[in-house]
């Protein structure tokens, strides 16, 4: 069964997310930061009376996100907005591409990407666009979690 | 109490709707276990309610229902279809009862001892009553169909009704107002781009002022104080101990916490429960409490706090506290946990088993608790809101309820702080006092790591926040501002930030748990413009930089009357210098705030100056006239002390605010100035103290809507139970305190104690009404002489005794 993906380019590369589990895409405006959180947690952004946490996808997979200057996004940075255990996230990623239909299961993960990237990945899929890889909304919002109790 | 008895109506037939389907379930195979459940829990919660009301009709049904069900439960009986239409029949008379309660209407009685009767366990009875009639529930009963249809008409036009709404839509319209305010902001940004036009200018002011209108409504519709729910909980105990013969002393605290009015229906039956719990199984009798060298009168302790998105509620009672063999037995005879994993179990955990369903450690069961279903229901209850319960507990001393009960959605006052360029919000509860270093008041000092600040004669721990969250802050360390916190336990510390921007009421929404995982935030908000800030959480930062112990250890502690006497004996003060150069003094209790406000908020009227302060009106004293030479004239801004009498509000305009002080020295009374209480010597310098009486007097604003007043009435059998419902059906609160502050005093010809007592001008005069006393005598009015006559009242003279109260609240008000 062929589902519906909303493709994204996460520090240029391109990935997708299940478009079913996606609320909207936004752009995102002024962000409070929150001290004492992990880098990958860019603060709080809100989308109209309410309150999202913003998460920079780039960071969750250890590479720096494209045109971040400052600590500050770019204007006209997107995110996905995401509800995961009742809470509202902001993936921010690099740019939106569009919708595509999966094209064949999902598989592993290939080589070349890392550890990183495969632990925050269902896996790879191939799409009418080409192939991309399918990202795991839970797995992205989980690994804030476990990064800050290093800290 | 009205309000309660709604509740209480809606409630039952609430769940009478709910469980009907599983009565029904249940007649069909009265052997099924959970629907039996299911109707246990219903008849036991009527039951638990009537103990609040006083419906011993309806506490006698659901009782005699809950006995029988309780056998069935435990195995003891077996269900057949006479014992299922006798409880069906009792069902729908509880419902028939809550319709006349609703109505107001007296309750169907007849037939209530065949009803009871047909639940016996003694089959001829039974197959009397029902082969007779199948559903009725015995033939001798003919009454209830009638009176439940009449019931059912009478009751619709009587009452006021009301309507339970589910909370998600709720949720929607809160969500969709606050959506609705942010976009006004948006388009008032735009407005003011395009610049005046009364065409369209108008429209929007009055769409602006419909907006606030609804969205305090809708603030208003969702929460509630949760004083609602501890009002009629010093009854409940007070009706349980002395069924029980205990002695208990309910001590409430924090009832200006606010929550959602849904959690509070939530938590009510838990409550009732608890306490219900700790009085039957916690506290011993007054002897047993003697013997083992406790005070007499048990204490049970309800303290409400909110701390970031959560309400605690600790309930304690000093009683004998949890016995951890005989829950673990107990667990372990009822199949709850086996043998060996039981040994596997610290304590604590142990404890925990409390709240399995059908333990209870009671070797006796009365109608007041017991049978266990109490806990267990307790913690589904909280469970299903997302709260959780512990229990811990020392034997012999006493069991500690820990409710944590989250705050989706809740209100709180906040102050708007900023550091290093970013606001943050903290819960104003804390907050004590603001003090500017800037200005010199305070002097900073390092005593190692910790910088210190001496603040009324103490050393308190300054906490930069941006140190905290380890950001850099604008402004050197001694040009701070130090917010001075005091936590739950009485501790206090300052903490260092960059500006103070506003107070109001804020929306705490919860955060993502990772970011609760920093243990510095408790929640977020919106401010005005739409962006959030984050809510400091206050008592946790404290202990994290290691300020605060743990604060639960407070929540044992006893009062110590003879340290809080001698403290209050102090009299401090506060030193300013007003705008004629001159130092004065006014008493530290009436000062709420110290206030800045705009020269421009100050309208000066004939006679009365009035400001603005935050919405509000009041009056305004101590500013010089336009055309007063020897005195500075203000610019700008003004600096306000806002004092409070407790009941009304005046400003005060001062040049410079000093310091507050210890009143040490004498106090030499002064005749000659009104407004002047008396001279004092204050390092050297004489200082006059403002006469706090006489300003409030002259100048204090009416009080607003007027609390109820207080009636002191005598302390014995006869003002108890022929007094107290007069008057406090007559809409007065009742007291039998003779300390307690109280408004007007009834006293009786027998009873001499109130008449020209030793209540003098004490502190009490700065409330300015003085009481007023209604003497009462025994003697009907012919058997007193005509003269004497207006002196008193005759005990049994109800419309002249209303009358006469009626006209003390009068004298009160005006």
């Amino acid at each position: 069964m062929n589902e519906l993906l909303l493709i994204a380019i996460v520090a240029g590369r391109r990935c997708a997310f299940y478009a079913t589990s996606i609320r909207s895409v936004i752009e995102i405006g002024k962000i409070t930061p929150i001290p004492g959180t992990p880098d990958m947690v860019l603060g709080l952004a809100a989308l109209r009376s309410k309150t999202l946490t913003v998460i920079d996808c780039a960071r969750v997979v250890g590479e720096p996100i494209a045109g971040l200057d400052g600590g500050q996004l770019p204007a006209d940075a997107r995110a996905t907005v995401v509800d995961v255990d009742g809470y509202a996230y902001a993936l921010a990623v690099d740019s939106i591409e569009d919708i595509a239909e999966t094209a064949s299961e999902v598989g592993k993960v290939l080589g070349g990407f890392g550890k990183k990237w495969a632990d925050a990945a269902h896996g790879m899929v191939e799409t009418s666009g080409g192939p991309a890889l399918l990202l795991d909304i839970e797995r992205l919002v989980g690994s804030i979690t476990c990064t800050d109790r290093a800290t | 109490m009205d309000d309660l008895l709604t509740d209480f109506v809606a409630e039952t037939r609430e769940m009478l709707e709910a469980s009907e389907g599983e009565i029904i379930a249940w007649e069909a195979d009265p052997s099924d276990k959970s629907r039996l459940d299911t109707i246990f829990r219903f008849v036991h919660t009527v039951k638990g309610n009537c103990g609040f009301f006083d419906f011993p009709l309806l506490e006698q049904l659901s009782h005699a229902a809950e006995d029988a069900l309780a056998e069935v439960r435990a195995g003891r009986r077996v269900p057949d279809a006479a014992l299922v239409s006798a409880v069906l029949a009792i069902i729908d008379r509880i419902g028939d009862m809550a319709n006349a309660i609703e109505a107001g209407q007296e309750l169907p009685h007849e037939g209530q001892d065949a009803l009871i009767a047909a639940l016996a366990d003694n089959e001829e009875i039974e197959l009397d009553a029902m082969s007779a009639d199948g559903a009725e529930s015995s033939p001798a009963d003919p009454a209830p169909p009638p009176i439940s249809t009449g019931v059912a008409q009478d009751s619709t036009p009587a009452v006021q009704r009301s309507i339970r709404l589910p909370v998600d839509l709720l949720d929607r319209v809160m969500s969709g107002v606050s959506d609705m305010v942010l976009a006004r902001n948006d388009l008032a940004h735009r407005l003011r781009q395009a610049g005046n036009q009364p065409t369209i200018d108008g429209p929007f002011e009055r769409l602006t002022t419909i907006l606030t209108d609804v969205r305090e409504a809708i603030t208003r519709m969702r929460m509630q104080r949760i004083e609602y729910l501890f009002g009629a909980l010093p009854r409940l105990v007070r009706d349980l101990s002395s069924e029980l013969g205990k002695q208990v002393m309910i001590d409430l605290e924090g009832g200006r916490v606010e929550l959602d009015r849904e959690m509070i229906e939530m938590i009510r039956d838990p409550l009732t429960h608890i306490i219900r719990n700790a009085v039957d199984h916690g506290i011993e009798s007054p002897s047993e409490r003697l013997k083992i060298g406790k005070r007499e009168i048990g204490l049970l302790s309800i303290a409400a706090r909110q701390s970031g998105n959560k309400i605690s509620l600790v309930i304690t009672d000093d009683g004998r506290g949890l016995d951890e063999a005989k829950i673990a037995e107990k667990a372990i005879a009822n199949g709850i946990i086996s043998k060996a994993e039981c040994d596997a179990l610290s304590r604590h955990a142990v404890l925990q088993l409390v709240f399995e369903p059908g333990l209870s450690t009671a070797e006796k069961v009365s109608s007041i608790s017991g049978r266990g279903v109490g806990l267990d229901v307790v913690r589904d209850n909280l469970e299903k809101v997302g709260g959780s319960i512990q229990a811990t507990s020392t034997p012999g001393k006493g069991t500690l309820l820990n409710l944590q009960i989250p705050l989706t959605l809740s209100i709180i006052a906040g102050l708007t702080v900023e550091v290093g360029g970013q606001s943050f919000a903290l819960a104003q509860s804390y907050v004590e006092e603001v003090i500017e270093l800037a200005n010199g008041n305070l002097e900073l000092c390092n005593a190692g790591e910790t910088a210190l600040v001496t603040f009324r004669g103490e050393r308190i721990p300054v906490l930069s926040l941006a140190k905290v969250l380890q950001i850099d802050a604008e402004l050197p360390e001694d040009k701070q501002i130090l917010v001075m916190l005091r936590l739950a336990n009485g501790d206090i510390f300052a903490l260092a930030i960059d500006r103070i921007h506003s107070h109001g009421d804020v929306v705490v929404k919860p955060l993502p748990p990772a970011i609760m995982a920093t243990q510095m935030f408790g929640g977020t908000t919106l401010l005005e413009d739409g962006s959030p800030v984050l809510l400091l959480d206050i008592p946790q930062i404290a202990s994290k930089t290691g300020l605060a112990s743990d604060t639960r250890s407070q929540t044992f502690r006893s009062v110590d009357v003879t340290a809080e006497a001698s403290e209050s004996t102090k009299q401090h003060a506060m030193v300013f210098t007003d705008f004629w150069d001159r130092s004065k003094a006014i008493r530290l209790e009436l000062v709420q705030r110290i206030e800045t406000i705009q020269s421009d908020s100050i309208e000066v009227g004939d006679g009365a100056t009035r400001a603005v302060v935050a919405d509000e009106i009041l009056p305004l004293i101590g500013l010089p006239e336009h055309n007063d030479n020897s005195a500075k004239q203000p610019s700008g801004k003004v600096r306000v002390l806002r004092l409070s009498d407790g009941s009304s509000e005046l400003l005060y305009a001062i040049s410079r605010v000093h310091d507050a002080i210890e009143l040490k020295g004498e106090l030499a009374p002064i005749d000659d100035d009104l407004f002047t209480e008396a001279m004092t010597l204050v390092d050297g310098r004489s200082i006059s103290l403002i006469d706090g009486h006489a300003i409030f007097a002259k100048f204090g604003s009416t009080p607003r809507p007027v609390h109820a007043l207080t009636c002191l009435l005598p302390d014995n059998d006869w003002a108890k139970t022929m007094l107290v419902p007069l008057v406090s059906s007559a809409g007065y609160s009742v007291t039998h305190c003779p300390k307690s502050a109280a408004d007007i005093v009834i006293a009786l010809d027998d009873n001499e104690q109130f008449v020209g007592s030793e209540r003098g001008d004490d502190n009490s005069a700065c409330g300015g009404a003085g009481q007023t006393i209604i003497q009462l005598r025994s003697q009907p009015d012919a058997e007193v002489p005509e003269s004497d006559r207006s002196l008193a009242i005759y005990r049994y003279d109800r419309s002249g005794l209303l009358a006469a109260l009626r006209l003390a609240s009068k004298g009160d008000a005006a």
